[in-house]
């Protein structure tokens, strides 16, 4: 009996300091990971920040007015090009509530 | 085989019974032990909630900012920071200082060959050679391989937007502390909360609209300065702050000339003549001293002291208060000014904010300059905008507050979440009749450059002669234009102010107020409508009831508009 219990902790003994190298180096290789991911995220957020100045950079107005101007064929948009729905001739029959609920 | 028994008697039977005593005791003690570390190991394996799990990957992400952004009212950014790499030198670790001062030279402009030289030759472990390099200059640096050389991670700020509202935003020193603008003003707010963008009030849309409009004309009528605002009536907020000439607050702005470095806006202070009509005439409304239908005789000059007031385009007969206004007699207005007296006209002043600075948070905001004692003839000549200096600022936020329907709000440059309360200063009556003279300036008076079809523009010039050493300059301008828009229920006041304009072949040799400031505000209103969202309409119905207060020689009946 004695002899049989002590074999068996012999073995449970075994298996627990298995498991738990095992479970150790997993723990450490997760770690790791972690500090590699993190670290690019560190990285992504730092991009982030510098291309958000960037874009503030790229979207000033004046730089877009000028592409605009070289590249497009718009118009500024002037009062007479403004026409509300209920204006047009058809609005006041058909579609005047689709066309107010719209804008 | 049996095992023989053995007995133990007396002092050897009570050692044994100590001993196994002792042996039970010290394991049930390491039972407890290993126990409670079972315990724990299931509850932490088991029932630890993710929270407390998480907690490592809760830390710092990125590089921590030191100082926080400035965004604009819809977020778009106006400085943050980035990292640069500055460079310093163990001159200790340099063997060969003039080849390395020469390759340094070579790589970074500007750079003072010999004194880096002479500083790389000394035997200090540090010395600056330059900071804040691009990430170029720093790679090339870098594949000189020189181990004396070393680079050191800052951060510097920059400003996306350039000159487009550099004097409003302001700029730091090389140590990143404001020395200029909102960066000096919130310093402690933009320190203390780096992760939380500061919003600011203004607009970059309208901000960039306004800019190139006083550019254009400050270019056309070759002012030396120009200046604008754009306030959004209901709230108070400055959408819009330009003051030309600027600088690039990239490029070292701490060596830009002052002159570009002056905010005419907030920080000049200037007589600005006819534009300050329109309060004398509220005020005369508001107490009642007036009434449209009043008028005053201006078929003469009137003496004072030891002064002349005349008009600059003389009518020379009885005008009424909408044609006083529309003329812009000074006669009519200084008369006005002494029947409200000088104690009314200083207590309405006053209650514009226009005796006080702008209460913006800003290190350069101009006191209004004011006489220092009120006599009959500064009631006079303030009546007209004379003897009275205020920032355009000030003007415009007064401005603000005569068609709002009569609150007067704090100014602010922060962008504003909730509705700002405000006290009254003039009944709403009267800033209904004043919205209705402002409109008839740009219909048939002085302004009629001002109109933006659609956009309801109202308004008054101002053109007042600068006071240099020989009393006032006819040569020396300030025009100005302070309009409102759409002026039935105005959303923004703007106004734009432009120093020293030259007349041109087109404007008959003119730089007065009308053919200068009012255009920018036309063309302003017209191009910033689109944008806020507010429909063209057709001009309002002219009030028919109302006779005609005005009858041109050619038959035009002239009737206020109605709203």
């Amino acid at each position: 009996m004695i002899r049989l219990s002590g074999a068996l902790a012999l073995v449970l003994l075994g298996a627990a300091a298995l498991a738990l190298y095992q479970l150790k180096y997993e723990v450490a290789a997760l770690e790791a990971e972690h500090i590699r991911l993190a670290s690019e995220l560190a990285a992504e957020h730092d991009a982030i920040h510098v291309l958000k100045a960037e874009w503030a950079f790229l979207d000033r107005p004046d730089r877009l007015a000028e592409l605009a101007g070289s590249h497009l064929d718009l118009v500024p948009l002037g009062a007479d090009r403004v026409v509300r729905i209920s204006d047009l001739p058809w609005a006041a029959t058909t579609l005047a509530d689709a066309g107010e609920s719209e804008r | 085989m049996a095992i023989p028994a053995i007995r133990l008697e007396g002092a050897g039977k009570s050692a044994l019974e100590v001993a196994r005593t002792r042996l039970v005791v010290g394991a049930a003690l390491f039972s407890l032990g290993f126990l409670a570390l079972s315990a724990q190991l299931v509850k932490v394996s088991l029932f630890e909630t993710a929270a407390e799990r998480s907690r490592s990957s809760a830390a710092v992400i990125g590089t921590p900012l030191l100082r926080a952004d400035i965004v604009d009212r819809n977020g778009t950014v106006l400085a943050t920071n980035l990292e640069t790499h500055s460079l310093y030198a163990d001159a200790r670790l340099i063997r060969t200082p003039a080849a390395t001062a020469a390759r340094l030279a070579a790589i970074v402009p500007g750079l003072d060959r010999a004194k880096t030289q002479f500083r790389l030759a000394g035997d200090r472990g540090f010395v600056w050679i330059r900071r804040h390099l691009t990430p170029r200059q720093a790679y090339q640096i870098n594949r000189l391989g020189e181990p004396g050389l070393q680079f050191l991670s800052e951060q510097r700020r920059v400003y996306p937007q350039g000159e487009a509202a550099a004097h409003l935003v302001g700029f730091t020193d090389t140590d990143n502390s404001g020395i200029a603008g909102i960066e000096k003003a919130h310093e402690e707010r933009l320190t203390a909360d780096p992760d939380t963008p500061l919003a600011l009030s203004l607009d970059v849309r309208f901000q960039h609209i306004l800019r190139q409009e006083l550019a254009a004309s400050m270019a056309t009528y070759t002012a030396s300065g120009a200046a604008g605002v754009i306030v959004d009536v209901d709230s108070a907020e400055v959408v819009a702050m330009v003051s030309l000439p600027d600088f690039d607050p990239n490029r070292d702005p701490g060596r830009s000339p002052g002159d570009a470095r002056f905010n005419r806006a907030s920080l000049g202070i200037y007589e600005m003549g006819s534009t300050f009509k329109t309060f004398t005439i509220a005020a005369a409304l508001d107490a009642g001293i007036v009434g449209l239908d009043d008028g005053y005789d201006a078929s003469e000059p009137l003496r004072l002291a030891r002064f002349t007031i005349r008009d600059f385009h003389a009518e020379n007969r009885w005008l009424s208060v909408p044609e006083i206004f529309m003329h812009s007699s000074n006669i009519g207005a200084a008369k006005m000014a002494l029947d409200l007296g000088g104690e009314r006209q200083q207590a309405f002043l006053a209650n514009f904010g226009l005796l006080n600075p702008a209460p913006v948070a800003l290190p350069e905001v101009g006191a209004p300059m004011t006489p220092a004692r009120w006599r009959e003839i500064n009631t006079a000549t303030i009546g007209f905008g004379h003897g009275i200096a205020v920032s355009p600022l000030q003007l415009a936020a007064a401005g603000a507050a005569l068609v709002n329907g009569g609150t007067m709000r704090t100014l602010t440059l922060l962008r504003r979440d909730a509705p700002a309360p405000g006290a009254r200063v003039i009944s709403a009556e009267t800033s209904r009749k004043m919205r209705q003279l402002l409109r008839l300036v740009v219909e048939h008076g002085t302004g009629s450059k001002a109109d933006a079809p659609g956009y309801l523009v109202g308004g008054k010039t101002g053109t007042a002669e600068k006071n240099g050493a020989g009393g006032y300059d006819r040569n020396r301008l300030l025009s100005s234009f302070l309009g409102a828009f759409p002026i039935d229920s105005p959303r923004y006041v703007i106004l734009a102010v432009v120093d020293e304009p030259q007349g041109t072949e087109e404007s008959y040799g003119y730089a007065t107020g009308g053919w200068t400031a009012a255009p920018v505000v036309g063309r302003v209103a017209a191009r910033i409508g689109p944008l806020a969202g507010l429909p063209p309409r057709a001009d309002p119905i002219v009030e028919a009831e109302s006779p005609p207060f005005l009858v041109t020689p050619d038959g035009t009946e002239i009737r206020l508009a109605s709203f």
